[in-house]
């Protein structure tokens, strides 16, 4: 049983005009079954509107399905009474480096969610040193968030959820605000997490980059998903990413431009060092 | 001139007053400003001054910081000086036009702006060797009575801790706006009251519509985080008063004493 | 028209504890219908730069000249300059305010002094040019999607009807298609309107694709200022800049240390084929004779 389950979720946003009545219905995610094993590096591939991050926010119970059910550790989101215990199970790191630090010092906002969860004030500090271990973050533990690079705020947020010690992360475009060198900052601090210590991890995005590592990719469109299989199935799938909006990575585009034009190599080249190799090869 | 309010900056560092309880500073620092109102001679304003010279010295803060504050009161002060200098009776040393300097006013003017740059040199103290965390822990501890009669003490504690910890942000935010909208050729300088009031517009809707936001993002950051009010919560950082502790508010009431006593005494 | 910084540095908080140096030693002209990227690590003085260009911010040494006039002289009205020179700053999508879209764009124009029919006249048609459809003009600007809102802040700026458009990472922030849609718009602005674009980005396949002239920013200085094949021809010392070039560069310097004869200055995906496909095709001719 996969510790994330979605089956035929879906869910609708209303908006409502002034007086408060029902103006506009949109079907923002639309039959979806999902299945993540524990311990497995999943991505969800779509671009800005497809669903992706309204299905982020039902893998964390914030938002309700409106059809369909998910399972988080076999717990039912719409159920009553467990709301905390998903929470728990699965953390969420967000977009915007800033308005996710509640702590005015990277240390204090590490401990929020232990907090909260009403944790023994010594096993709070003992969860707080491993998560900022965890992500680098150690050196910086007495500094103001303010201060810190958008990278760095962001493993604050991942060791903030870390020390929750959930089973799972959510990470919904946690680099779309970062420039390249905090992108890799941060892609590196998950990896290790998944690796190490075996942290489930679903990153949403919408850089095709990112998934290289996943061992599972999940395309969406229209609150669908339209694609999914190991990433290297997904970059042959060249023609359709292009028209749900998505780009593959320059090499990727190059191999399959260099196998449209007649040349015989492999397909689904995710690096460059495979594109190298298998153009000294075909000669 | 935003970037220098000292408010919420906390500068880390390992010293005596760091590691006192917040309750103990926020007491001590309202003791202090009390004796800045019993004290009303030079001699009394000495004793401030050790008394302040030694907390600084003992925060182990370097002293640029503690003035910084300062340059945000710099015109009030300024307007405090001038006004008590030329609009106190008494013996007049000096005269320009209706303007007359005397010495009683002389003499105002330094108590009440001795008694201003105390206060913020003194409230910049507790701020700077207290995480706004820390503060706002202490805070809602002695709030705590309130309870009973109902009041949302530890909502009122985060919501404070919140905003410090967002007031930087803002302000660097308010920056970034007001620069885009100059670009566009806004003018936040020229113009009568009513004219510079409607120029801010163009910078308002979007710092209210962006505080908006964050406060959403936020709201659902701490959710994910199992924030549910202040119930079943602990503390990483619980208050507990030391030995210190003692000895600090030992020292202070000591010296409040001392203010009291050159009061009555007329010293 | 021409932007000319001689000799500018400039300082932050000088003479306190926090001073530090942006920039130094930038010698650096702008001409007219020019396409220019920037590119530079965080903190290499970028943003600073582009601030100078129109006035927001004053050189602490050194001069910075508006078509021979020094914009710090006597007389000189840096809000005019605002006119000519304009700057859009990373999210501009934040700074919008008004009640709808035409009102929004017509800010510019109507700071200029326009009156209401003629800043209306240059805001209908910026945003023309940014690709906004009519039917979004009376929408409010927060019921836009991000690249929408994105398209509708530069034309804000582009109602005034500047000679030179700064751009601050424009698609900052966007997915895949919105990046594309953004580009191509601003490349189009630079053939139909004739302005000059300064491009600041963080993506060198953007930048690849698009500019004529590279400028890269490192540590406050100036370290490169040529065509683009020049200026990634230089990967290595890119790379300890914290930066680096696009991919097919790394790709193209590989296959010919492989032994394979290829253009290692092609930079984009069309011309790293293209001479892929010739080398392959010399290779097995060779093979055959």
């Amino acid at each position: 049983m996969g510790i994330i389950r979605a089956s035929k979720l879906g869910f609708d946003y209303y908006r409502y005009d002034e007086d408060g009545q029902e103006q506009e219905v949109t079907r923002a995610i639309d039959h979806v079954d999902l299945d993540v094993r524990e311990g497995q590096f999943v991505a969800i591939l779509g671009h800005n509107g497809s669903g992706k991050s309204t299905l982020a926010k039902h893998i964390n119970a914030l938002l309700m399905p409106t059809e369909g059910t998910l399972w988080v550790d076999n717990m039912d989101t719409a159920a009553e009474g467990e709301l905390w215990r998903i929470r728990q199970k699965a953390g969420m790191v967000f977009q915007n480096p800033d308005n996710q630090i509640i702590g005015t010092v990277v240390e204090e906002d590490v401990g929020f969610g232990p907090e909260n969860m009403g944790v023994p004030t010594e096993d709070i500090w003992r969860r707080v040193d491993e998560s900022l271990a965890a992500v680098g973050m150690v050196a910086y533990r007495d500094h103001s968030p303010n201060k810190l690079s958008g990278g760095q705020k962001q493993r604050v947020a991942i060791a903030g959820v870390m020390a929750m010690r959930p089973r799972c992360i959510v990470l919904d475009e946690p680099t779309a605000m970062l420039d390249p060198n905090g992108r890799h900052e941060v892609l590196r601090a998950v990896r290790e997490l998944n690796q190490k210590e075996n942290v489930t991890v679903i990153l949403i995005t919408h850089y095709m980059e990112e998934v290289v590592f996943a061992d599972h990719v999940y395309v969406m469109d229209q609150g669908h998903i339209v694609l999914e299989g190991i990433p290297r199935e997904i970059f042959t799938r060249v023609e359709e990413l292009k028209d749900y909006g998505l780009d593959v990575p320059q090499v990727t585009l190059l191999a399959y431009e260099l196998k449209k034009a007649g040349l015989s190599i492999p397909e689904g080249i995710l690096t460059r060092k495979e594109l190298v190799d298998a153009l000294c090869r075909s000669n | 001139m935003i970037r220098d309010i000292t408010l919420g900056q906390y500068y880390p560092a390992k010293s005596v007053l760091h590691r006192l309880d917040p309750r103990t500073k926020f007491v001590g620092t309202l003791l202090f400003v009390i004796s800045l109102f019993l004290f009303h001679t030079f001699p009394g304003y000495g004793v401030a001054t050790v008394f302040l010279v030694s907390m600084i010295a003992l925060s182990k803060v370097p002293v640029s910081f503690m003035f910084k504050g300062l340059r945000a009161i710099f015109v009030i002060l300024l307007i405090t000086v001038a006004f008590n200098i030329f609009l106190t009776p008494g013996r007049v040393l000096w005269q320009l036009g209706f303007l007359k300097l005397t010495y009683e006013g002389l003499m105002q003017a330094g108590r009440m702006a001795i008694r201003l740059i105390y206060l913020v040199v003194g409230s910049s103290i507790m701020t700077l060797t207290t995480t706004p965390n820390q503060l706002t822990d202490g805070l809602e501890d002695l709030m705590r009575p309130l309870k009973r009669i109902r009041v949302p003490v530890h909502e009122i504690a985060m919501m404070m801790s919140i905003a410090l910890r967002f007031i930087p942000i803002l302000m660097e935010e308010t920056d970034k706006i007001m620069k885009a909208q100059i670009a566009r050729g806004a003018d936040f300088e020229t113009g009568n009251i009513f004219q510079k009031a409607k120029g801010l517009v163009p910078l308002l809707v979007p710092l209210f519509i962006s505080a908006f936001r964050r406060a959403n993002d936020l709201a659902m950051a701490m959710e994910a985080r199992c924030y549910h009010g202040g119930e079943g919560r602990t503390q990483m950082k619980p208050l507990c008063y030391r030995g210190r502790d003692f000895v600090a508010y030992g020292v202070t009431l000591v010296y409040l004493a001392v203010s009291v006593v050159f009061r009555v005494k007329g010293i | 028209m021409s932007i000319e910084l001689k000799n500018v540095s400039y300082l932050y908080s000088p003479g306190t504890a926090y001073e530090m140096r942006a920039l130094e030693n930038i010698n650096l002209t702008i001409p007219e219908h020019q396409f220019i990227g920037m590119i530079g690590h965080t903190g290499s003085g970028k943003s600073t730069l582009i601030q100078l260009f129109n006035g927001l911010l004053r050189p602490t040494g050194g001069e910075v000249c508006y078509n021979g006039e020094n914009i710090w002289g006597d007389g000189f009205s840096r809000k005019d300059l605002r006119s000519q020179v304009g700057l859009v700053f990373q999210y501009p999508e934040y700074q919008l305010f008004e009640v709808d879209v035409l009102q929004d764009v017509c800010f510019g124009p109507k700071n200029q002094g326009l009156s209401p029919k003629e800043a209306e006249k240059q805001a209908k048609r910026a945003l023309e040019h940014v690709g906004v459809p009519e039917e979004l003009f009376d929408k409010s600007p927060f019921e836009l999607s991000g690249g929408q809102k994105k398209r509708v802040a530069i034309a804000g700026v582009l109602a005034m009807d500047p000679k030179i458009l700064i751009l601050d990472e424009p698609t900052a922030g966007l997915d895949p298609a919105g990046r594309d849609e953004i580009l191509r718009q601003i490349a189009s602005l630079h053939e139909t309107r004739g302005i000059t674009i300064v491009l600041v980005s963080h993506s060198m396949e953007d930048i690849a694709r698009y500019v004529q002239r590279i400028v890269v920013m490192n540590q406050g200085q100036i370290a490169f200022d040529d065509i683009p094949k020049r200026v990634f021809s230089h990967y290595r010392e890119l790379e300890q800049m914290g930066l680096a070039a696009p991919e097919i560069t790394y790709v193209m310097h590989d296959l010919k240390s492989r032994g394979l004869d290829v253009d290692v200055e092609a930079i984009t995906v069309e011309e790293a084929k293209r001479s892929i496909l010739r080398a392959l095709k010399a290779v097995r001719e060779e093979v055959r004779t």
